[in-house]
C-alpha cells in the first residue's frame, strides 16, 4: 500500500514536470538557431510564448 | 507583434504532416519554428489545439494558454506584461530604466517615421502611438 503511494506520487511529479516541454527541431533556415533542437528549458530566465499551429 | 520587449521569446510548433505549409510562418522572420513528428507528442502533452498560445515563466513553470483564432492582441500583451519583472517602465523606450527627454526623442521619432506598434510607447493604452502619448510622457517627466 505504502509502496503503491509512492509509485503514484512519483508518477504524478514526472507527469507535472515533464508536461510542458518538448525537445523539438526548429526548421526556420532564417532562425540563428536553425537546425537545432530546442527546449523551453534552454530559455529559463525568459518568458516564453508556445504557439502551436499548422495550415489547416 | 513588435511591443520593444526583448526579455520574451516565441516559438511556432507546428506538426510534421504540413511541413510543407510550415515555411509561410518562416517566411520574413526569424522566430524558431519547431516541427513535432508523428504521433505528436509535445502536441499531446501539452493539450494544446490549432491556435493555442501559452504562457511559461521565467522558471518554465506554466502560466496560462488560450486560443488566439480571435486575435486580442491586448490579452496577449497584457499577460506577458504581467510575468515579467515589475522594473518594466512604461514610456522607456530607450530601456534605461529612467524616463527623460531621451525617451520623448525616441518616441517622437517613432510617431513621426510610423515605426511598427511598441506596447512601451503607448503610454495611453489606446493601441496606437501617436502625439498623445507624446503629450503624457512629458507630462509624467514634468512632473
Amino acid at each position: 500500500m505504502y509502496k503503491n503511494y509512492i509509485l503514484i506520487s512519483l508518477l504524478s511529479v514526472s507527469f507535472v514536470l515533464g508536461q510542458y516541454n518538448y525537445n523539438l527541431e526548429n526548421i526556420n533556415s532564417t532562425s540563428d538557431t536553425y537546425g537545432t533542437n530546442l527546449s523551453p528549458e534552454s530559455y529559463t530566465g525568459q518568458v516564453t510564448l508556445h504557439y502551436f499551429g499548422h495550415q489547416n | 507583434m513588435n511591443a520593444g520587449i526583448d526579455n520574451v521569446k516565441i516559438f511556432a510548433i507546428g506538426k510534421s504532416q504540413y511541413n510543407s505549409s510550415n515555411t509561410n510562418w518562416t517566411n520574413g522572420n526569424s522566430i524558431p519554428v519547431l516541427v513535432d513528428p508523428l504521433p505528436y507528442n509535445s502536441w499531446s502533452s501539452w493539450g494544446a489545439g490549432q491556435r493555442d498560445l501559452f504562457f511559461l515563466n521565467a522558471n518554465g513553470d506554466y502560466h496560462t494558454d488560450f486560443n488566439i483564432t480571435s486575435w486580442n492582441y491586448n490579452q496577449i500583451y497584457n499577460t506577458i506584461m504581467d510575468l515579467l519583472p515589475e522594473d518594466t517602465l512604461l514610456g522607456d523606450t530607450n530601456g534605461d530604466g529612467i524616463l527623460n527627454v531621451l525617451d520623448v526623442v525616441i518616441l517622437v521619432n517613432n510617431v513621426l517615421s510610423n515605426s511598427d506598434y511598441d506596447a512601451n510607447s503607448d503610454m495611453n493604452g489606446d493601441g496606437i502611438v501617436n502625439v498623445l502619448d507624446i503629450v503624457l510622457l512629458i507630462g509624467i517627466i514634468l512632473s
